[in-house]
C-alpha cells in the first residue's frame, strides 16, 4: 500500500472512531435536531398565527431553561478519547455543516473516496436561501470549507483554513440533490492545497472552490484547547 | 447608526429593508421563537442532557414541525414590495440565514455604522458554530464575510451575485466574543464591483476578504423568480 493510501486509510478509521454511537443520548439528540430542522425550514416560510408561534416559543424558552441545567460535555480533543468514551460525537456530530446532532447543519454528508478525495452530498431547505430560490452564497462558501477540511485531513497532517476561494459560476438551486466533490492537489510541506467543485445530480457546475490549509504547531492546538476549557470552566452552557 | 443628515436613497432603502425596524404580530413571535431555538441550538450542542429529556423535547418538537407545515406558505419574494409598505418587516431581511432576526440559522449579524460605501456588521457567534477548538468555523467566516460584502455592494446601486469571494485566515475567529466585520467598496469596472473586509475580535485582525460582485441584471432577477414560483408550484402540488 502506498504512503498516501495508507495516510488515508489511517485518517478514515480514526474519523469513523469518532462517530457517536447511534443508540441512547445521542439518537435523541439526532432526532431532537432533525425536527428542529424540520421546524426551523417550515417557520420561515409559514404564515403560522401568532398565538401558536407565541406559544412556541414559551415552550423552546422553557427547555432552553431546562437544557442549561445540565453538565457540559467532555469534549474531544485532537487523539482523545477512545471509542468508547460516552462524548466522542462532539468532535463529528456537532459541526454545523455536517453534524447530525446540530440543528444548523443542512447536514452535509461525507463519503471519503480513494485518493485523496471526498464527495459530499448535501441538500439546502427554504431556511438558506440566499437569490430567490438559490442557496445564500455565504453557506456555499462555508460547505466549501467544510469539505476540503475534511479532505485535506487525508494527507495525515490536517490543518486550519490559510486562504479560501469560491468562484460562483451559477446560482445553486434549493431542495436539489448537491454534489461537492473535494480533492488534493497538493502537499508541500505544512501547507495542503485543495480544490473542490460544487456540482448538479447532472454536473452542472455552480461553484468552484480551492483553498490552502496549514497544518499548525502542536502547540497552538493545544493552545486552543487550553483556551477552550478555561473559557468552559468560567461559564455555565 | 451614522448621523441623522438628509436620508439619502441608500439609507431609505436600508431602513426599509432593516432588520432593526420593529416587528409587529407574528413577526415579534417568529422573532422570539426564533431566538429561542437559537438558545436551545447553543446549548443543545454543550449539554450533556439525559436520553429521556431529548426524546421527549423531540417528540414534541415532531408535533410542531407538523402543526407548523399545516399553515399557508408565506410568498416571500413576491410579498416583499408590499411588506415595506405594510410596515412587515418580515419578507426579506428578517428571513435571511445570516442576518434574520426570524431565521434560527442566523447568529444573527447586526449591520451597523452603514455609509454610501461601508458597513460594520457586528456579531457573536455560539458554540453551535464551533470549528476549531472554542474557534469559529471558519465556514461561517466566510459566510459572514459574504452577508456584509454583498451587503456593502447592493446599497451601492448596482446590486448583483457574488461572482468571486477569498478569504484570508489570520488567526482564529474566537466564539462567544463580539466580532466586527469592517467591509467596504473598494471600486468599480463595467459590470464589477470590488469589496474588501476584515474581521476583528477587539484589536485581533482574524480574517481579510475580498470579492467580486457581478451586478444583475433585472431580467435575470426576474427569471430566478419566475423559476422560484415554478418550483413552489410543484412542491405544493
Amino acid at each position: 500500500m502506498s504512503d498516501r493510501a495508507e495516510q488515508q486509510r489511517r485518517f478514515v478509521e480514526r474519523w469513523e472512531a469518532f462517530r457517536p454511537p447511534t443508540s441512547g443520548a445521542w439518537e435523541q439528540k439526532r432526532r431532537l435536531a432533525t425536527a428542529m430542522r424540520r421546524v426551523i425550514h417550515r417557520l420561515v416560510r409559514s404564515d403560522a398565527p401568532e398565538e401558536q408561534l407565541g406559544q412556541a416559543a414559551e415552550r423552546l424558552e422553557r427547555y432552553a431553561d431546562r437544557l442549561a441545567t445540565h453538565p457540559r460535555l467532555r469534549r474531544a480533543g485532537r487523539d482523545s478519547p477512545a471509542p468508547a468514551e460516552p462524548d466522542v460525537g462532539t468532535f463529528v456530530d456537532q459541526s454545523p455543516l455536517t453534524g447530525l446532532a446540530n440543528p444548523l447543519a443542512p447536514p452535509i454528508t461525507l463519503t471519503p473516496e480513494a485518493d485523496w478525495r471526498v464527495v459530499g452530498r448535501v441538500r439546502f431547505d427554504a431556511a438558506f436561501e440566499g437569490p430567490p430560490g438559490c442557496v445564500h452564497g455565504g453557506y456555499i462558501a462555508a460547505a466549501f470549507d467544510e469539505v476540503l477540511g475534511f479532505v485535506q485531513g487525508m494527507s495525515g497532517d490536517p490543518g486550519m483554513t490559510g486562504t479560501l476561494t469560491i468562484r460562483y459560476r451559477k446560482p445553486a438551486p434549493l431542495h436539489q440533490p448537491l454534489r461537492l466533490i473535494g480533492e488534493i492537489v497538493e502537499v508541500e510541506g505544512r501547507k495542503i492545497f485543495t480544490t473542490g467543485r460544487l456540482l448538479a445530480d447532472d454536473d452542472t457546475l455552480y461553484a468552484e472552490g480551492e483553498s490552502l490549509f496549514i497544518t499548525p504547531d502542536p502547540e497552538q492546538y493545544e493552545r486552543l484547547l487550553e483556551a477552550r476549557s478555561r473559557r468552559e470552566a468560567e461559564s455555565s452552557p | 447608526m451614522g448621523d441623522e443628515a438628509t436620508p439619502t436613497f441608500d439609507r431609505k432603502r436600508h431602513w426599509e429593508l432593516s432588520p432593526e425596524k420593529e416587528a409587529m404580530g407574528a413577526w415579534v413571535q417568529k422573532r422570539r421563537l426564533a431566538d429561542a431555538m437559537r438558545t436551545v441550538i447553543g446549548r443543545l450542542v454543550q449539554s450533556n442532557a439525559p436520553e429521556n429529556e431529548l426524546r421527549a423535547a423531540a417528540d414534541a418538537l415532531e408535533r410542531y414541525a407538523e402543526q407548523l407545515e399545516s399553515h399557508e406558505r408565506l410568498r416571500r419574494y413576491e410579498g416583499f414590495g408590499e411588506a415595506a409598505n405594510a410596515g412587515d418587516v418580515g419578507a426579506f431581511f428578517d428571513q435571511s440565514p445570516m442576518i434574520g432576526l426570524a431565521n434560527p440559522l442566523a447568529p444573527p449579524i447586526r449591520l451597523e455604522d452603514i455609509d454610501e460605501s461601508s458597513a460594520v456588521g457586528r456579531v457573536v457567534f455560539g458554540a453551535a458554530y464551533e470549528g476549531p477548538p472554542g474557534s469559529v468555523h471558519g465556514g461561517f467566516v466566510a459566510a459572514a464575510f459574504d452577508e456584509v460584502l454583498g451587503y456593502v455592494q447592493s446599497m451601492s446601486g448596482a446590486p448583483g451575485f457574488t461572482g468571486t469571494l477569498t478569504i484570508r485566515y489570520r488567526s482564529p475567529t474566537p466564539l462567544h466574543t463580539e466580532l466586527e466585520f469592517r467591509c467596504s467598496i473598494s471600486g468599480h469596472e463595467r459590470r464589477k464591483t470590488f469589496a474588501k473586509g476584515r474581521v476583528y475580535a477587539g484589536d485581533t485582525l482574524c480574517a481579510e476578504a475580498e470579492a467580486i460582485f457581478v451586478s444583475a441584471t433585472p431580467e435575470k432577477f426576474e427569471a430566478l423568480l419566475e423559476e422560484r414560483r415554478r418550483m413552489e408550484a410543484e412542491r405544493a402540488s
